[in-house]
């Protein structure tokens, strides 16, 4: 099996659980999976599938999954981590990805406007940024997740969202030399090109669930309007600016708290990868 | 007098002491896997059946995937009696050389420690 089947069975399989039990496995499967980011996907799902199997078996015999798999899941799940080996392929696989995720979508967007131009500098630092704050929200639930103290589950979060924000801005603010401008038909074939790639991940890689979905109509939107920018018609009802600057910022500072939010449990629900077109 | 092997966190730890229970554990884990194939939760059946109750089968997994990473068993998957496709673990022969071996120390260790014991007790 690979690791797509073993997630869609695992999916299936975890509903026989009791509540109880299900709270145990997924606090457990979660925990594995958010310090898995350098170790063989297949590696992971396999195990975590055995213990599942292994868990529902305790159950029919009478068992809960505490007391088969024990009260120190933490230590345990610390063990078989550091039982697997490191993967450099899956490694850079995930840091291409968060990457590409992060260039489409802010290039497209910020292709938008052919006058500005496509600031190359600002895309490369955000992209790397945002790579490492991928890896932090990863941390910050890992952590959470057998954390009893809540004063350090609402540290973990606010570190998360102060994080967001600085790089939120950071994004529109930090500007470098390295612009480069796109216009007419070669602006439209590269914002084509890169909604086609876009496409292709949605797909291909993201399957069409649910959060994909809303990003990648965000995106479509983007890469219509950086197209109409182009298009002589269009582009004259579509420059005319709509706010003025000193109150976009107070727009986009709750903005980026709404995303954060989102992300934060968009990440935590991917790592569940519950099953969103049973 | 009963000993038994007790402390959920004793295996999972670092000191010498559980170091010494992985090395046992794994030692139970080769005699057991010789008899026949077995998968995750029949092997800790048959540990809580030899008395090893107490042991959590948390510390059972990392256990068989550095082992079958040492080259000492191998696993395949293969339908079982209930339900899903299970991973059952063979021994290869590295795992019957060192099976041989753990059973031989043991059987030093335990003479040593018994005549100890009753040593002591006399």
């Amino acid at each position: 099996m690979n690791s797509a089947t073993l997630i869609t069975r695992n999916n299936q399989l975890r509903e026989e659980l009791t509540s109880e039990n299900k709270k145990y496995y997924e606090d457990l499967m979660v925990y594995i999976r958010s310090k898995s980011t350098f170790k063989r996907e297949s590696d992971i799902e396999q195990i975590l599938f055995d213990i599942l199997t292994d868990i529902i078996d305790a159950q029919s015999n009478g068992q809960s999954a505490r007391n088969y798999f024990g009260h120190d899941p933490k230590t345990s799940a610390d063990a078989i981590l550091k039982s697997l080996p490191r993967s450099f392929a899956e490694s850079l696989k995930f840091g291409l990805a968060i990457i590409a995720c992060y260039v489409l979508v802010f290039a497209i967007p910020a292709l938008i406007s052919p006058v500005a131009g496509l600031d190359l500098g600002n895309l490369a630092i955000m992209a790397i940024l945002g790579l490492a704050f991928a890896l932090l929200v990863l941390r910050l639930i890992n952590q959470s997740i057998y954390q009893e103290r809540r004063a350090f589950k609402i540290l973990g979060y606010g570190i998360g969202m102060v994080a967001f924000i600085i790089i939120s801005i950071g994004g529109i603010f930090i500007k470098t030399p390295v612009v480069l401008h796109l216009n007419g038909w070669i602006g439209i074939s590269v914002i084509a090109a890169l909604f086609i790639f876009a496409t292709y991940l949605y797909i291909k890689v993201f399957h069409h669930d649910l959060p994909a979905t809303i990003i990648y109509a965000v995106i479509g939107i983007y890469a219509l309007l950086g197209i109409g920018t182009r298009l002589p018609v269009v582009d004259e009802w579509l420059t005319k600016p709509l706010l003025p600057k000193s109150l976009f910022l107070w727009i986009m500072i709750p903005l980026c708290i709404i995303a954060a939010l989102i992300g934060g449990f968009g990440t935590y629900y991917l790592l569940t990868k519950n099953d969103t077109k049973k | 007098m009963h000993y038994k092997l007790v402390g959920s966190d004793y295996l999972a730890q670092t000191d010498p002491s559980s170091q010494m229970l992985k090395g046992i554990l794994q030692g139970c884990l080769l005699i057991l896997i010789n008899e026949k194939p077995f998968y995750g939760y029949s092997i800790s059946q048959e540990l809580s059946k030899s008395g090893f109750a107490d042991i959590p089968k948390g510390t059972i997994y990392p256990l068989l995937i550095s082992m079958e990473k040492k080259g000492l068993i191998w696993g395949k998957r293969q339908p079982s009696n209930e339900g899903p496709q299970r991973k059952y673990y063979y021994l290869t022969d590295a795992g019957k050389t060192e099976k041989d071996r753990f059973i031989d120390q043991w059987a030093t260790l335990s003479a040593g420690v018994n005549n100890l014991i009753h040593k002591g007790s006399e």
